[in-house]
């Protein structure tokens, strides 16, 4: 089986990283952003929409944060600040730097969480042990000025809103 | 570029890069109750098909009455204040026992049986048969002893290895995904052959060797599992508790603690820790309808990855606890004693 983005490995190469951050703050694109508010169905463009809507500053924590917890293999979380910066850990001590991405791109991945699905995205309901009660949960939260959204599925029974998010993310900390 | 289009092009790239990172170590080693009469009683909710396969079997109906327990105290059942709640289901009360099946062309782990043998536990010389064989009757096992039936009788602790597989026929190739159809049908296999004997009460160890795939989803969502199938036993439907343990030295990253070794065999020692991990979980949540929190984590789930204190052992290893005079390095358990906690012994 294929790992999404956890699953232990080496590092992938320099090019790849560099073609998905580059794509990322190409989201900063004028045209981007009102293509955004097209296909919401707004004439209005995104950036009008939620003037107020940034990542956190650093110093008030994490924009983002992802990763695994629970079940029957090693946690590890990922956090990405509005300065860059991305940490690497365990819950929410993830504290060790494991590189530096472009502010722009933390900015255009807060965006694409905000109106990519994501932030529609609900948690289910865990009543009693999944499917396999020994699958990990992966989760993604996002905190911006104007609000912050966490969810968390049952590896393997993602949807795709958070599939291709979290695929990001990981590739963007380069996620060994 | 629209939106749409811009995002696929993330993702497509993202989801190259990440497919670019997939790594899998290179196995060292193509290395793996006395509980008596226990005879729990299970809930009707396995529904066989007509090959004998209960292939949904780890997916769990909410009963009525669990429903009402849950409603009443907010998600769980009984349990107090521990943290962990009970949920009507079976557990394995009066002690636990193991079988070992390692389903390999060649010995697994270090000392363990050579391929195509049978036996008792007590002949399985690998650490791995050493664990089990000393993991029962430990101030780290009584932990599961905080929990108990319906009836409110502490579970035992116990934990007997009764006998091991060595399966040579049919082997999984590495990196081969196997279905929960398939692990069930080569239990079955043992059953009819009689290579294995079969006890409702006793949880069969499934152990592959290599990147062998026991699920589809090793090393990237869990390192090993454990759930029920459904048999049969001279003509009769039988549920059987087994566990996938596939070989998680695989994934270092995902599924070992990275520590140096406190036995110098590095497989057999990362094995052990998610091999107690599924232990205690059957013992305490055979079905999956027993014992587990408001979030659904078991026992094990809660503590997983935790070590509490840990010292250095002579060969320069990383260990938290002495069984039968070896050290181990096991993950804590969840206490249902107080307001509960994660401990290496009660």
């Amino acid at each position: 089986m294929k790992a999404r983005g956890f699953g232990g490995g080496r590092r992938g190469s320099a090019l790849h990283t560099v073609v998905v951050v580059a794509g990322i703050v190409a989201l900063l694109a004028p045209g981007a952003l009102v293509a955004q508010a097209d296909r919401s169905g707004s004439t209005v463009p995104a950036a009008q929409q939620r003037p107020r809507c940034a990542p956190i500053p650093a110093e008030r924590g994490a924009t983002i944060t992802f990763g695994r917890e629970g079940g029957n293999i090693r946690p590890r979380s990922y956090a990405i600040f509005a300065d860059g910066r991305v940490t690497a850990g365990v819950g929410d001590a993830a504290r060790d730097s494991v590189g530096t991405i472009p502010a722009a791109a933390v900015a255009a991945l807060a965006r694409l969480a905000r109106s990519g699905g994501f932030w529609e995205l609900r948690s289910p309901a865990v009543r009693r042990p999944p499917g396999n009660p020994d699958a990990a949960r992966e989760f993604i939260g996002v905190t911006l000025t104007c609000g912050a959204h966490r969810v968390e599925f049952v590896a393997g029974a993602e949807p795709a809103a958070f599939v291709e998010l979290f695929a990001l993310l990981s590739a963007v900390a380069r996620v060994p | 570029m629209t939106n749409r289009a811009l995002r696929f092009v993330l993702v497509a790239a993202a989801l190259t890069a990440a497919a670019c990172t997939d790594k899998q170590s290179s196995p060292l080693a193509p290395s793996s109750g006395s509980a008596g009469s226990a005879q729990p009683s299970f809930s009707a909710n396995s529904a066989s098909g007509a090959s004998g396969l209960d292939v949904a079997a780890i997916h769990v109906m909410q009963t009525k009455s669990d429903a009402l327990s849950n409603a009443a105290n907010g998600a769980g059942g009984g349990g107090g204040g521990s943290g962990i709640f009970y949920h009507g289901g079976p557990v394995l009360q009066a002690g636990t026992k193991v079988a070992a099946v390692y389903w390999a062309a060649s010995t697994i782990y270090a000392g363990g049986p050579a391929a195509g043998t049978v036996g008792p536990g007590s002949g399985d010389g690998s650490l791995v048969g050493f664990f089990l064989s000393n993991l029962g009757g430990s101030p780290y096992f009584n932990i599961n002893h905080s929990y108990t039936d319906g009836a409110g009788q502490a579970i035992v602790n116990s934990v007997s290895y009764t006998q091991y597989w060595a399966n040579n026929a049919n082997v999984p190739a590495n990196g081969q995904s196997v279905t929960d159809a398939q692990m069930v049908a080569m239990l079955q296999a043992g059953f009819a052959s009689l290579a294995l004997s079969y006890d409702a009460g006793t949880l069969y160890h499934i152990f592959t060797a290599g990147t062998v795939n026991l699920g589809g989803g090793f090393g990237t969502q869990y390192c090993a599992y454990h759930t029920h199938g459904t048999v049969s036993i001279g003509g009769v439907a039988k549920t059987v508790l087994y566990s996938a343990m596939p070989y998680t030295f695989a994934f270092p990253t995902a599924c070992t603690n990275q520590s140096a070794s406190p036995n110098g065999d590095a497989a057999a020692d990362a094995e052990v820790n998610v091999l107690a991990h599924e232990t205690e979980e059957t013992t305490t949540d055979m079905m999956a309808n027993a014992w587990y929190d408001r979030r659904g984590y078991e026992n094990a789930d809660k503590c997983a990855w935790t070590w509490g204190t840990t010292y250095k052992t002579s060969n320069g290893g990383v260990a938290n606890m002495n069984l039968g005079g070896k050290d181990f390095l096991v993950q804590r358990n969840w206490v249902n004693s107080g307001s509960g906690g994660c401990v290496l012994k009660f």
